[in-house]
C-alpha cells in the first residue's frame, strides 16, 4: 500500500503555486491503480514523488506491506511516455543489465536475473540484439522488463498506450493484467485517454493539485456527472444513453 | 544478428587480446616494412588467419573495393620516385594501406559493440589519474552509440518536415544561418527534451554518477588468446630481426 | 481531384517494403490508412510527398503526371516539435515567407487560422509552446498547411491530444476535405470514420481498400482484423449482419441501437 499523508509540492519553496495541495489517499496492491485527470492537474508530478525523483515540499508518503519487514528497501519502478528516451544500452541484454549494474550486484547475479526477466517477454534467445531493430512494441516491452529485473514492489506507468499501435496497446493491457494477478507489484497507469478507464480497477481523478474523486470503477461509473477535467469512456455513455 | 550465427574463433578471443593484437598487427604494417615482399606476407599471413578460423574472409576482401581509389592514389604517389617509377614502392604502399584496412575493417567484424567498449573503457584507465572516471566515459560513450541512430533519424524527420512547410534547404543546407535556424532550433529542443527524460529514466533506475557499478559482462582469456599472444610474438620477433638486418 | 497509386512498390535499401499498392485517394472523402506500426504508412506519405524515391509503379494525380513539390503538404507525427518562431502567427506565416509575391499573407494567415480554430485576436501574439497540448497541434497543423496544395497528408494527427482536442481537431480535418485530398495516417480510425471515409487497411505487404461500413463490419466478426473498442463489438455485433454499422461514438451506436429496436 501507499498512503499519501497531506502531501504537497512547489517546484520553488517561496512560491505560492502549489502543484498538489495537501493530498492524502492510499492505493493498493492487487488491482489496476489508474491516476487520471487534464494535462498540468498533477499527475506526473504525483508519479515523480512516488518513485522518488522528487521529495514532497511538506507531508510524507509511506510504503507499507502486509507481512511488514522493517529492513526492507522499497523500490518503486517507473515506465516513461517515449520508449526510445529510457532504453539506455544499445543491446537488449545490456538494457536490462542497467539497472542491475547500478546496484553494483557481482556479474553471475546480473546474468541470472537478466535472463529471468527477458524470458518473460521472451527475449532470452535476442540479448545480443541491437535495440534500434526493435518495434514500438517490443521496445516498451523492453522498458517493462528493464524495471521488472529490478524486482520493485510498485510500477508507474506514465501514458503507457499513447506510442503503440492498437494490436500493441491489446497486449500491453495483457501484460499489465498478467502482472496484476501473478506478482506482487502494485500497478499505477497514469492516462487521459477515457477509453485506457474501463482497465482500471481503482479510479483516482486529479484537479487543479488535488485529488477530487478516489474509488473503485464501479463507483466512478455510477457517479451522476464525470468529475471535473474527465469524460465518461463511451462504454459508460452508451449505457447511460440506453437507460435513459 | 550475425554475430551470432558467426562462430569463428576469432570472435571467441577476448576484447583485449583482439585490441592489443590488431593494434600490434597495425604499428608493425605501418613501421617495419621496409620492402613489399613483408607487407605482401603480412597481408597473406591475415587472410590465411581468417580463413584457418572461418571468419567471413570473402566480404572481409570484398570491402576492399571501397578504398580501391585511395590504393591507386597512394600507389601511384609513393611509386614516383623522382623522375622514375618504382613499381616495388608503388606495391609496398598499396600493401600497407590494404593492410591497415583490412586489420581495422577484420577487428571491427570480430567485435560486438560491448568488447569495443569494453577494451576502450580499460584504454581509459590511465585518466583516472586526471580525475577522470573511465566507468563514466565508458557509459557516455554507450549512450552516445545508442542515440546516435535515434538524432539522425530525427533530424532527417524535420529536414523533410520543415522543408514540405517551405523551408528553403536542400542537400547544402548551411547555407546561410538563417536558413538553418528551422532545422537547429526543433533538433536542440528536441534533444533537450529526449535527455531529460533520459536522465530521470536513469536516476529511476537506481544511476547515481561516481558510484560503484556491477558489470554484466565479463571476459576471461581462454586458451586461444594464449595461442593468438604466441603467434604474433613469433611474428613479431621474425619482423623485427628483417627490419635489423636489412 | 483523384490522386491514382497504379502498382505501386515502395522499397527500402532494394528490399520491397510494402505493395503492390493499387489505390486512389479522392477529394470529397476523408482517405485514411491504417496498419501496425513499422508497416510502412509512414514511407508511403513520404513516397506521395516526394521524399522517398525507392520505389516502382505509377502515382497519377487526375489521369496526368504528378508532379509533389508544390502540390503536397506533409505533416509528420508531433508537427509541434517543428516549431522554431516566438508567435503563433510567426509560425504560421513562415511558409509563405518563401512565396515570391508577397502581397496579403498576413490575411491569408489570419484566414487560416480561422479555419484551423485559431481566432487570431487571442493567439496571434501567444508563445507556441505555452499552448495546451490540442492548441499546439492546430497550431503545428495550420503551419504545416497554409500553403493549401492539393494534397494534404497527416501522420497521426490525433495520437497524444485529450478527448475534446481529438474531437476539435477530428471536425477540422473533416471540413478540409471538400477542397482537398486529405490523407489521414491513424491509430484511431474510429475517432474520425464516418460515412464517407475510405480506408487503405495494411496487413503486412498486402494492402485492400475498405469503406466506412465493411472495415467496421470486418473488425467486428473477425476480431484479429483490427482493435476496434470491446464495447462496440458487444453492442452492435448480432446486427452487423444486417445493417449498415454506426460510427463508433456512444450516441451514434444508442440512436442504431434504438432504431432497431423501434424497427
Amino acid at each position: 500500500m501507499i498512503l499519501f499523508d497531506r502531501v504537497s509540492f512547489c517546484y520553488n519553496e517561496k512560491e505560492t503555486s502549489f502543484i498538489l495541495k495537501g493530498v492524502s489517499f492510499s492505493l493498493q496492491k492487487g488491482i489496476i491503480n489508474g491516476l487520471i485527470g487534464k494535462n498540468g492537474c498533477g499527475k506526473s508530478t504525483l508519479a515523480r514523488l512516488i518513485v522518488g525523483l522528487l521529495k514532497p515540499t511538506e507531508g510524507e508518503i509511506q510504503f507499507k506491506e502486509e507481512n511488514e519487514d522493517p529492513n526492507a528497501y522499497y523500490f518503486s519502478g517507473m515506465i516513461f511516455q517515449n520508449p526510445d528516451n529510457q532504453i539506455v544500452g544499445t543491446t537488449i541484454g545490456d538494457d536490462i543489465a542497467f539497472g542491475l549494474e547500478n546496484l553494483n550486484l557481482p556479474t553471475e547475479n546480473i546474468e541470472q536475473l537478466v535472463v529471468k526477466a527477458a524470458s518473460l517477454f521472451g527475449f532470452e534467445k535476442m540479448l545480443d540484439m541491437p535495440v534500434s531493430k526493435l518495434s514500438g512494441g517490443q521496445k516498451q516491452m523492453l522498458c517493462i522488463a528493464s524495471v521488472l529485473a529490478l524486482e520493485p514492489s510498485w510500477i508507474v506507468f506514465d501514458e503507457p498506450t499513447s506510442h503503440l499501435d492498437p494490436w500493441a496497446r491489446i497486449e500491453f493491457w495483457n501484460i499489465i493484467n498478467y502482472l496484476v494477478d501473478n506478482s506482487n507489484i502494485g500497478i499505477i497507469v497514469i492516462s487521459q485517454l477515457p477509453e485506457d478507464i474501463i482497465h482500471f480497477g481503482h479510479i483516482s481523478v486529479l484537479n487543479e493539485g488535488c485529488i477530487i474523486f478516489n474509488d473503485s470503477y464501479d463507483v466512478f461509473a455510477s457517479l451522476n456527472q464525470p468529475p471535473e477535467g474527465i469524460d465518461f469512456p463511451e462504454n459508460i455513455k452508451l449505457q447511460r444513453l440506453l437507460n435513459n | 544478428m550475425d554475430e551470432r550465427l558467426n562462430k569463428s574463433k576469432l570472435r571467441l578471443l577476448n576484447p583485449i587480446t583482439k585490441g592489443i593484437l590488431c593494434i600490434i598487427y597495425i604499428l608493425m604494417i605501418s613501421f617495419f616494412c621496409k620492402n613489399w615482399l613483408v607487407a605482401f606476407n603480412l597481408n597473406l599471413f591475415l587472410i590465411l588467419i581468417c580463413f584457418y578460423a572461418k571468419e567471413e574472409t570473402i566480404e572481409l576482401l570484398v570491402s576492399l573495393k571501397k578504398i580501391w581509389f585511395l590504393l591507386l592514389i597512394v600507389g601511384l604517389f609513393q611509386g614516383f620516385v623522382g623522375s622514375s617509377f618504382n613499381i616495388f614502392s608503388c606495391l609496398n604502399a598499396i600493401f600497407k594501406v590494404m593492410g591497415i584496412f583490412l586489420t581495422a575493417s577484420l577487428y571491427t567484424r570480430i567485435s560486438t559493440q560491448n568488447e569495443l567498449l569494453y577494451f576502450w573503457e580499460i584504454c581509459f584507465r590511465p585518466l583516472k589519474l586526471f580525475g577522470f572516471s573511465s566507468n563514466e566515459l565508458a557509459l557516455t560513450m554507450v549512450i552516445a552509440i545508442r542515440f546516435l541512430p535515434v538524432f539522425m533519424n530525427e533530424i532527417e524527420r524535420i529536414r523533410i518536415a520543415q522543408i514540405a512547410r517551405g523551408a528553403k534547404m536542400k542537400k547544402n543546407m548551411i547555407a546561410s544561418a538563417i536558413n538553418f535556424m528551422p532545422l537547429l532550433i526543433p533538433v536542440l529542443t528536441q534533444a533537450i527534451m529526449r535527455s531529460e527524460e533520459l536522465a530521470d529514466a536513469m536516476e529511476v533506475r537506481g544511476y547515481v554518477p561516481n558510484r560503484p557499478r556491477g558489470r554484466y559482462k565479463t571476459y576471461k582469456l581462454n586458451k586461444y588468446d594464449y595461442y593468438s599472444f604466441f603467434i604474433m610474438g613469433i611474428i613479431l620477433s621474425l619482423i623485427i630481426y628483417k627490419y635489423i638486418h636489412n | 481531384m483523384k490522386l491514382r497509386l497504379g502498382n505501386l512498390v515502395i522499397k527500402y535499401n532494394d528490399n520491397p517494403l510494402l505493395g503492390p499498392i493499387d489505390a486512389s485517394f479522392e477529394s470529397g472523402q476523408l482517405n485514411l490508412i491504417v496498419g501496425r506500426s513499422g508497416c510502412g504508412k509512414s514511407t508511403l506519405l513520404k513516397l506521395i510527398a516526394g521524399f522517398h524515391s525507392e520505389f516502382t509503379g505509377a502515382i497519377s494525380l487526375d489521369e496526368e503526371y504528378f508532379e509533389p513539390e508544390g502540390n503536397v503538404a506533409l505533416a509528420f507525427q508531433n508537427p509541434e516539435s517543428l516549431f522554431f518562431n516566438s508567435t503563433v502567427f510567426e509560425e504560421i506565416l513562415f511558409s509563405l515567407t518563401s512565396l515570391d509575391k508577397k502581397d496579403n499573407i498576413c490575411e491569408l494567415t489570419n484566414h487560416w487560422m480561422e479555419k484551423w480554430g485559431l481566432s487570431p485576436e487571442i493567439y496571434s501574439k501567444k508563445y507556441p509552446f505555452k499552448l495546451s497540448g490540442g492548441e499546439k497541434r492546430r497550431v503545428a497543423l495550420a503551419a504545416c498547411t497554409i500553403l493549401q496544395p492539393k494534397i494534404i497528408l497527416l501522420d497521426e494527427p490525433l495520437a497524444g491530444l485529450d478527448r475534446v482536442g481529438q474531437s476539435d481537431l477530428s471536425k477540422i480535418i473533416k471540413n478540409l476535405c471538400d477542397e482537398h485530398i486529405v490523407i489521414v495516417v491513424t491509430h484511431e480510425p474510429e475517432l474520425i470514420l464516418q460515412d464517407n471515409s475510405r480506408i487503405l487497411y495494411i496487413n503486412g505487404k498486402e494492402t485492400a481498400e475498405y469503406d466506412s461500413n465493411t472495415f467496421l463490419y470486418n473488425a467486428v466478426i473477425n476480431p484479429g482484423f483490427y482493435p476496434i473498442p470491446q464495447w462496440y463489438i458487444e453492442s452492435v455485433k448480432p446486427y452487423a449482419e444486417m445493417y449498415e454499422l454506426p460510427p463508433v461514438n456512444s450516441e451514434s451506436v444508442a440512436n442504431f441501437l434504438r432504431s432497431i429496436k423501434n424497427g
